[in-house]
């Protein structure tokens, strides 16, 4: 692992998703600095460099975060909580990308600080729109606050 | 005695009506003397007022009211008018009144006549306050007398309202009468004389006309006592007028004296003064005569006069005279010439002599005689003197004057006081000299009263009733006139002899009186208390004698009663010892006609047996029962018409009763008739053979068939009943309805345990059947209502075992008392069914409700089970889609065309199930949701989802019309996906149509929901459109999940819209449903519960 600028922290479980998700992000050159954490307790590891990316700095964060809800080990939302709870690290993006419609997700997610919630639709077509736009939106358009 | 009565109240009432008469007489008079302009007629006395022509005018109507009451019946139409006249007359005098009271006086009192002036100094013309007052009364005491009321204080109350009035005037007549009227002098105008006249009249009339009301006389005692009431009042009436008359006598007796004494009082003073001023002008005279005819005097003048350097004489002269001018208190001494030039004064001051001086002395120089000037006022020091003029006369010739000497006298220094001095205290009394001047009296000096008045002050001699003018016309002595201030005086006059002057010497009438006034007043309330000790003991006497009469006649008539009631016992005794003895003495053909008579005329009949059995007498009754004339009936065996089956019997107590003489029997059988029918007969047989005069058996009849036969049918039906009663499955219970049973059937006897015996003459409660409390209940409802329905009650039987029974009571009457009929249903077992039933069904329904949750937590599960299943589901089908795309995308050049198709039909299905998984999802979410209700504006949600929707109609022209919606209580979340799957519907089934047409609108009608009973009326809402419509075969499957019937290549959708319109319906308690047409269109219709209204 190099000690460049990560730009995308993808947090899937399902490598199917996963790699949809990658190849529409690719497509629109936004996955060249994309680590993938395969659950919630990886992406936890990989954000406060501890465990396996204890090496890392823990100041180098992503300039993204997509997150899904439904994963093993650490949920989605227990993730995206910890991220906002911590002063160093609740300015990075968070989108959750999920499968769920459930009304009760998004409202909580919100509650914890989404900065977008997007459901994963089952089209292909829509799902690199979907991919692509929000990548395109939270690492070129959007000016994050100046450290 | 009545009429008598009668002839006494006529006599009242003739005496109302003559004294009524005579009120309105007096009134008449008055204003016949106002009219004619006699005032005496009003007055009756000069020195007193006229009555005021309102008073007078009163006085009529009184008068003639009371006339009229007292004349006509009540409801004569001039009785009204009396009582009218009357009430009308009160009113005003109640006005006049008030404003005679507060000195206000109308010039409307004088109705147009020439009121003005005093009399003795007394205003009139207008109602005194007095006569209004006695004008109120009487009015009063007259509408309380004519009015119904029997109550005996309000006639006494008119009776002494009557009686004050008679009171007053008798007090006003009593003042006029000692010449000293009350009020006089004061500023309230006195009632006239006349007017207390009337008033008496009037009082006398009323008195005349409510003593019969007041003392109603029980005509029995009348003879006897008014004539003894008649005494009485005569003697009242001798002792009344000797009271008066005495004090008057007495009064004047006193008065008389006074005034002499007064008199001489006057004449006394006025004596003095005329005395000494007669003295005081001697004087004056004898001080002339010192200088006239002086020759030494004349000789000094003369010498002065001719010399004026004569200082001798002129120091001589003066000496002399002012010697004599202190001496005499003489003023100023002068000294004229014959010119009238003043050649010497003492003191000498610049005064100029007046003419009036200067005119004197020329006349006194011409005369030569010594003069005494009258009272003259120097007009150039306004001061008036007295002045005697002497001439000089010439020593030598004596014929001749030389000159005058004027001595001149101030009056107020001596002479004004002294006429002014009074020997007494007194406040009015004074003397004036007076002089006649032309036509006119002069007043000489000041006087008390009046300022300024010395040789100033006139009165024409026109005025002849005034002193001074009496004096100056020669009257001397005592008078009673008026002075100055026209206030009565009594004055003495006189002339003062050798001179003009005339004194008048006065004291005001009222001075004279006051104190004799005092004493009037005394005398008056002296009579009137005498007046009224003296009425009050006649009273009493008359209460004696009356309760002494009464007395008596209560005694005799106890005595009466005594006598009559010992009368009446030996009449009593007598009568009965006629009756005894005619009973003795035995009239026998009378009795004997008598008993015939009423044998014959009796309506049983009567007939009389032999010995030998035969019938020996039948009274005439017996054709009319038997149809057998008497003399038919005679020699006949009754035997032979008795029925046979009763015959038996009858012969065996007949057998009996010839054993026992003068005993009798009662009994029933049947006897043929002459037309051979039956008559049942009741008979009273008499054994009176060993009665002497009767020697038989005695059979008295009547005939009783038809009584018989009621008395069968009564039976009969009692004994129906009695049956149905006794074997009815009712139980049936009859009672008093104070409670003791008076009879009971068999069921009630099998249902309550308790035997007939025991429960005739109990009560149900006191037999534990019942307790009290409810039977009272029932009673009172009983007797309320009259009859009680299928009231449930629980009742104990003997062995204290509960029955439910059903009642019904009803109010009847037997024999003609009032039962209560009592009917038991019993229902125990009937009962315990219900409650069987009862206990199934909450069984049964807590069976239904475990169930309903189970169902409830399976269909639960299942709900969570398809969510996650679809949930799932999508994360495979995404990959599925997603690579099978990228395969298409980046492998495009190494896949055949029918691989590119394969891979196409992958992509489109994965696509179709993502869809169905979304609607699944949907379907699912709806059905997880809780409803949270709130009002919803259903126009504008529609209108809100039209506005959403029109994308979906790609630019179509569809007429969308939103009728009139109600709002309703719902989630507002959900009726917005009803309403976007129903409109969506509408517009996607339509888009086949050129004029696609969409109707969203609201029907009210009764509910028809079998699960609302209220009859309440519902809003049903709908979406109608004109669209490919459907099949109503197929109806029941349009709300399915994902049913259709359209294919996909027709309409898209996968048919989760309706099933999802459907879930929200049912969660909301509404129903939905659909109508319908091949290619004509659909109507999709809900009801929402909330929106239920009433009627």
């Amino acid at each position: 692992m190099n000690t460049e600028q990560i730009e995308i922290l993808l947090v899937e479980d399902n490598p199917n998703d996963a790699e949809l998700a990658i190849r529409a992000l690719k497509e629109r050159n936004l996955a060249n600095n994309l680590v993938w954490a395969k659950d919630g307790a990886e992406a936890l590891d990989f954000i406060f460099a501890k465990g396996a990316y204890a090496h890392r700095s823990p100041n180098n964060h992503p300039k993204l975060i997509l997150l899904d809800l439904r994963l093993p080990k650490v949920d989605g939302l227990e993730v995206l909580k910890k991220i906002k709870a911590d002063e160093r690290t609740k300015e990075i993006p968070v989108v959750v990308m999920t499968s769920s419609t459930e009304d009760k997700d998004i409202v909580e997610s919100y509650k914890l600080g989404v900065n977008s919630f997007i459901s994963k639709p089952v089209s292909f077509d829509e799902f690199v729109k979907m991919v692509s736009e929000v990548g395109l939106y939270w690492l070129l358009l959007n000016r994050p606050p100046v450290a | 005695m009545g009429k008598n009565d009668k002839e006494e109240t006529g006599r009242e009432t003739l005496l109302a009506q003559l004294f009524g008469l005579l009120t309105a007489g007096i009134g008449i008079i008055a204003l016949l003397g106002w009219i004619l302009g006699i005032p005496v007629l009003a007055s009756f006395s000069s020195g007193f007022i006229p009555m005021a022509p309102s008073t007078a005018f009163l006085f009529i109507s009184f008068g003639v009211a009371v006339f009229l009451c007292t004349r006509f019946p009540k409801t004569n139409r001039f009785y009204k008018t009396g009582i009218i006249i009357c009430s009308v007359g009160t009113l005003i005098s109640l006005l006049l009144f008030f404003l005679s009271s507060f000195g206000i006086r109308l010039a409307a009192e004088h109705f147009g006549f020439k009121v003005e002036g005093l009399i003795a100094g007394t205003p009139f013309g207008n109602i005194s306050p007095l006569t209004a007052f006695c004008f109120v009364l009487a009015g009063l005491s007259f509408l309380i007398s004519q009015s119904s009321s029997k109550q005996q204080k309000l006639m006494s109350a008119a009776f002494s309202f009557a009686f004050l009035v008679i009171l007053i005037s008798i007090i006003l007549l009593l003042n006029h009468l000692f010449g000293t009227p009350l009020l006089y002098g004061t500023q309230f105008i006195p009632p006239a004389l006349s007017t207390s006249l009337a008033l008496f009249f009037l009082g006398i009339a009323l008195i005349a006309l409510i003593t019969p009301k007041v003392w109603q006389y029980n005509s029995e005692t009348d003879a006897a006592l008014t004539r003894s009431s008649i005494i009485l009042i005569s003697v009242f009436i001798v002792l009344a007028a000797g009271i008066i008359s005495a004090g008057y006598l007495y009064y004047m007796q006193n008065e008389k004296e006074y005034r002499l004494q007064k008199e001489r009082e006057l004449f006394s003073v006025a004596d003095l003064k005329i005395n000494e001023l007669t003295r005081i002008r001697k004087e004056w005279v004898a001080d002339a005569s010192l200088f006239y005819d002086n020759s030494a005097f004349s000789t000094l003048v003369d010498d002065y006069f001719n010399n004026q350097k004569d200082f001798e004489a002129q120091r001589q002269l003066r000496t002399w005279l002012s010697h004599f001018k202190t001496a005499h208190e003489y003023n100023k001494v002068r000294l004229l010439d014959t010119k009238g030039v003043v050649r010497f004064a003492l003191p000498d001051s610049p005064v100029p002599n007046s003419s009036f001086f200067e005119n004197k002395v020329s006349e006194t120089i011409k005369s030569g005689k010594i003069t005494i000037t009258d009272f003259y006022r120097n007009e150039y020091d306004q001061h008036i003197y007295l002045n005697i003029l002497v001439p000089i006369l010439d020593p030598k010739n004596n014929k001749r004057v030389n000159g005058v000497l004027s001595l001149r006298i101030d009056p107020e220094s001596y002479l004004y006081s002294y006429i002014r001095s009074w020997p007494t205290p007194s406040k009015t009394s004074e003397t004036m000299i007076v002089r006649r001047e032309g036509d006119d009296v002069l007043y000489l000096n000041e006087v008390k009263l009046k300022k300024n008045t010395a040789l100033s002050y006139r009165v024409s001699l026109q005025n002849k009733n005034i002193a001074a003018v009496k004096a100056v016309l020669g009257k001397e002595g005592i008078v009673e006139s008026i002075d100055y201030k026209n206030v009565p005086v009594l004055a003495y006059l006189q002339k003062i002899p050798n001179s003009p002057w005339f004194i008048v010497a006065k004291i005001d009438l009222a001075e004279v009186y006051a104190p004799l006034r005092e004493r009037l007043w005394m005398m008056i309330f002296l009579i009137a208390a005498l007046l009224f000790g003296s009425g009050t003991s006649v009273a009493v006497v008359w209460r004696q004698q009356r309760a002494r009469f009464y007395k008596e006649r209560f005694q005799s008539a106890e005595t009466l009663r005594d006598s009559y009631t010992l009368l009446e016992k030996a009449n009593e005794g007598l009568h009965r010892e006629i009756a005894e003895r005619k009973r003795a003495e035995g009239a026998l053909v009378d009795s004997e006609k008598r008993f015939r008579a009423l044998i014959e005329n009796a309506p049983d009949g009567i007939s009389l047996l032999g010995v030998d059995g035969k019938i020996v007498y039948a009274s005439p009754s017996t054709q009319r029962i038997l149809g057998i004339t008497p003399e038919e009936a005679i020699g006949k065996d009754p035997k032979d018409y008795t029925h046979p089956d009763d015959l038996e019997p009858l012969l065996t107590l007949l057998n009996d009763l010839l054993q026992k003489p003068g005993g009798s029997f009662t009994t029933q059988y049947r006897f043929r008739n002459k037309d051979g029918s039956w008559r049942w007969l009741e008979s009273t047989v008499s054994n009176l053979l060993n009665e002497s005069f009767v020697e038989a058996i005695v059979f008295n009849f009547r005939d009783i068939t038809e009584r018989k036969l009621a008395e069968e049918t009564l039976r009969e039906s009692e004994e129906r009943f009695s049956k149905v009663f006794h074997v009815s499955h009712t139980a049936i219970a009859i009672a008093t309805l104070e409670g003791p049973i008076v009879d009971v059937n068999e069921r009630l006897m099998s249902l309550t345990g308790f035997s007939k015996e025991e429960m005739i003459g109990h009560s149900s409660f006191e037999l534990g059947i019942i307790n009290l409390d409810a039977r009272e209940r029932l009673v009172q409802q009983l007797r309320k209502d009259g009859s009680i329905r299928d009231m449930e009650l629980e009742l104990r039987d003997k062995y204290g075992s509960t029955h439910v029974v059903l009642l019904s009571m009803h109010l009847i009457e037997l024999a003609g008392e009032k039962r209560a009929l009592t009917m038991f249903h019993d229902i125990t077992d009937r009962k315990l069914t219900e409650e069987e039933i009862h206990r199934l069904n909450e069984e049964l329904e807590q069976r239904v409700v475990q169930r309903t949750a189970q169902l409830e937590a399976t269909n639960k599960e299942l709900e969570a089970f398809s969510y996650s299943v679809s949930h799932d589901l999508r994360g495979p089908l995404r990959a599925i889609d997603g690579f099978s795309r990228i395969l298409l995308r980046d492998y495009i050049n190494t896949l055949d065309d029918e691989g590119k198709r394969l891979l196409n039909i992958v992509s489109i299905n994965t696509r179709k199930m993502g869809q169905l998984i979304d609607d699944i999802l949907s379907f699912s979410r709806v059905g997880r949701k809780e409803i949270g209700l709130s009002e919803i504006n259903m126009e504008k949600l529609t209108k809100d989802v039209l506005s959403e929707l029109k994308s979906d109609s790609d630019g179509r022209k569809i007429k969308i019309e939103v009728k009139l919606l109600p709002n309703v209580h719902a989630d507002v979340s959900m009726i917005r996906q009803v309403l976007v799957n129903l409109l969506s519907n509408a517009i996607k089934f339509t888009n086949t149509r050129a004029g696609a047409l969409i109707e969203v609108g609201c029907n009210t009608s009764i509910s028809s929901d079998k699960r609302d009973k209220s009859g309440l009326v519902e809003n049903v809402y709908y979406v109608k459109d004109n669209g490919v419509g459907f099949d109503m075969t197929y109806a029941n499957k349009l709300f399915g999940v994902f049913q259709r019937l359209h294919g996909v290549e027709e309409f898209d959708g996968t048919g989760i819209g309706l099933a999802i319109v459907k879930r929200v319906i049912d969660k909301h308690g509404g129903r939905v449903w659909a109508e319908g047409k091949v290619n004509e269109g659909a109507m999709f219709s809900f009801t929402l519960p909330g929106v239920l209204l009433k009627k």
